[in-house]
Order: C-alpha cells, then sequence, then structure tokens
C-alpha cells in the first residue's frame, strides 16, 4: 500500500512536501498524480508543474527499471521544496547504488532504423533540470535536482 | 488521454491525441494509435495541440510507429505540438526522424 505523509512548513516562502512510495505500489503513476495535486494546490506555474512532473515521473521509473531486487522491497522517497526561485526535488530509494547520470550519452542516439527503443527518460531529467546531482549515502540513493525557470 | 482517428481521403489517417501522453494516457491509447499507424502503410497526421503532457513512454509509442511507417514505405508527420511538448520531442531527438510541422495544411506538405 502507499503511504503518504506530507508537510507544508512556511507557505508564503517556501513549501516542502514528502512523498513514500513503494515499489509495487505503481509509483510512476502515483508520483504524476501527487505533483499534479500538489501543484493545483500551491497555484504552480504551468511550466514549473511541467518541468518538475516529467523529472519526477522519469526518475522514478528509471528506478523501477534499475532497482533489481522485489519491487515490495523499494522504498522511495520524493521531497519536493517550493522555493523563490523555483522548485527543487529529491528522490531517495534504497535500491542498490546507481547513478543514473553516470556513464551515458548527454543525448541518447536516436535513429529510425534503430533496434533500440527507449532511453529517452534520463536525457530529458538532464534537459529539463536547472541543476541535477546524484549522491549514495547510508545505503541510500539520493537524486536532487533543481528547476530554475 | 483520448484518441480520434479519421481517414480524410484513401491515403490519409489524421490522428487527434487529447491529454497527457503520461503512463496511463499512453497506456490508454497505445492499441489504437499501434494498429492506426503501424499496420499498414499510409500517410499519417498526428495532432499533438491537444497533447498538454509527454514523457518517455509516450516517446516510444511515436517512435514504434514512425519506424514501422518508415520499414513501410509511409511517412508520419506531428503537428502543432504545445511549446513544452515540442521541447520534449527536440531534447529526445524526435525531430530527427518524425518531421514536425506548425499546422495541418504544412503537415500534408511535408508528407507529400
Amino acid at each position: 500500500m502507499l503511504a503518504v505523509r506530507a508537510r507544508a512548513e512556511d507557505p508564503v516562502t517556501t513549501c516542502t512536501e514528502r512523498l513514500d512510495l513503494r515499489g509495487d505500489g505503481n509509483p510512476v503513476v502515483t508520483v504524476g498524480e501527487w505533483i499534479g495535486a500538489l501543484a493545483d494546490r500551491l497555484a504552480l506555474s504551468h511550466g514549473l508543474r511541467f518541468h518538475a512532473e516529467l523529472c519526477l515521473v522519469e526518475l522514478i521509473g528509471n528506478t523501477m527499471e534499475h532497482s533489481g531486487g522485489d519491487p515490495a522491497d523499494l522504498r522511495i522517497r520524493v521531497e519536493v521544496t517550493l522555493e523563490a526561485e523555483g522548485i527543487r526535488l529529491t528522490i531517495r530509494d534504497n535500491a542498490h547504488a546507481f547513478d543514473p547520470f553516470a556513464d551515458r550519452p548527454a543525448t541518447a542516439p536516436m535513429h529510425i532504423g534503430a533496434d533500440r527503443v527507449g532511453g529517452w527518460g534520463i536525457d530529458l531529467v538532464r534537459r529539463f533540470a536547472t541543476r541535477h546531482a546524484y549522491r549514495h549515502v547510508d545505503g541510500q540513493n539520493i537524486v536532487d535536482i533543481e528547476i530554475r525557470l | 488521454m483520448r484518441i480520434d482517428i479519421q481517414q480524410p481521403d484513401p491515403e490519409t489517417t489524421l490522428i487527434v491525441l487529447d491529454g497527457r501522453m503520461d503512463l496511463q494516457g499512453t497506456q490508454a491509447v497505445d492499441q489504437r494509435f499501434a494498429f492506426a499507424t503501424t499496420v499498414h502503410r499510409h500517410r499519417i497526421l498526428v495532432d499533438f495541440s491537444a497533447v498538454s503532457f509527454l514523457a518517455s513512454i509516450g516517446i516510444r509509442t511515436l517512435f514504434v510507429a514512425a519506424r514501422a511507417q518508415h520499414q513501410r514505405g509511409g511517412k508520419l508527420v506531428l503537428f502543432a505540438p504545445q511549446p513544452l511538448v515540442r521541447k520534449v520531442l527536440e531534447t529526445a531527438g524526435v525531430d530527427q526522424m518524425i518531421p514536425i510541422a506548425d499546422s495541418l495544411d504544412a503537415a500534408r506538405e511535408l508528407a507529400g
């Protein structure tokens, strides 16, 4: 089952909301719905909402793809912080160490005759995030995203 | 996500997509879109004007359709994407294999 824990701090200048997900709870769909509802509630601009949702669904989809193991054991925490300059996203998971930004070309090759289908998600994150970073701390993968529009 | 498939002339299929091409939206239209775009050689025009969100799962659907038409000698053209959706298409390199036009008329010209 999905567990949701949200907390609003300062609604005027900064606001932090959190969502806890399980790997077996359809987290890509859930996070998309959650960020949509959050964007409505916080009256985020269309652009900010679009960028944030795209980064979240692609990163969590990527986590699901590469986590290995039993999805029921996968725990993902999403933290969204609205700031005056934009939005900050932090995604933590307990899967094995995996840097989604490592060892990948900046832009996936695209050719109509290519056998490979896919691999665009992280490229989209690179492009739509103002800043992206990965760290592995205390057994957790942590991805930090900043979006400034 | 809604899909409307029209055949304005015997050689042309016009597909109007409306909604969000996220995981749920893409899954909702994927079968009909694939059937309309991969089975027969055709001139396929895809109206993207009402698509408000596009994730990589939707790009995969477009890629499969364009590749199928390429293999059959047909052509698939997208038209009128919203600015952020267009940015997704361009970032993923979709515009390198699927022509993107500003309007239906321009799409008809590109499709030949």
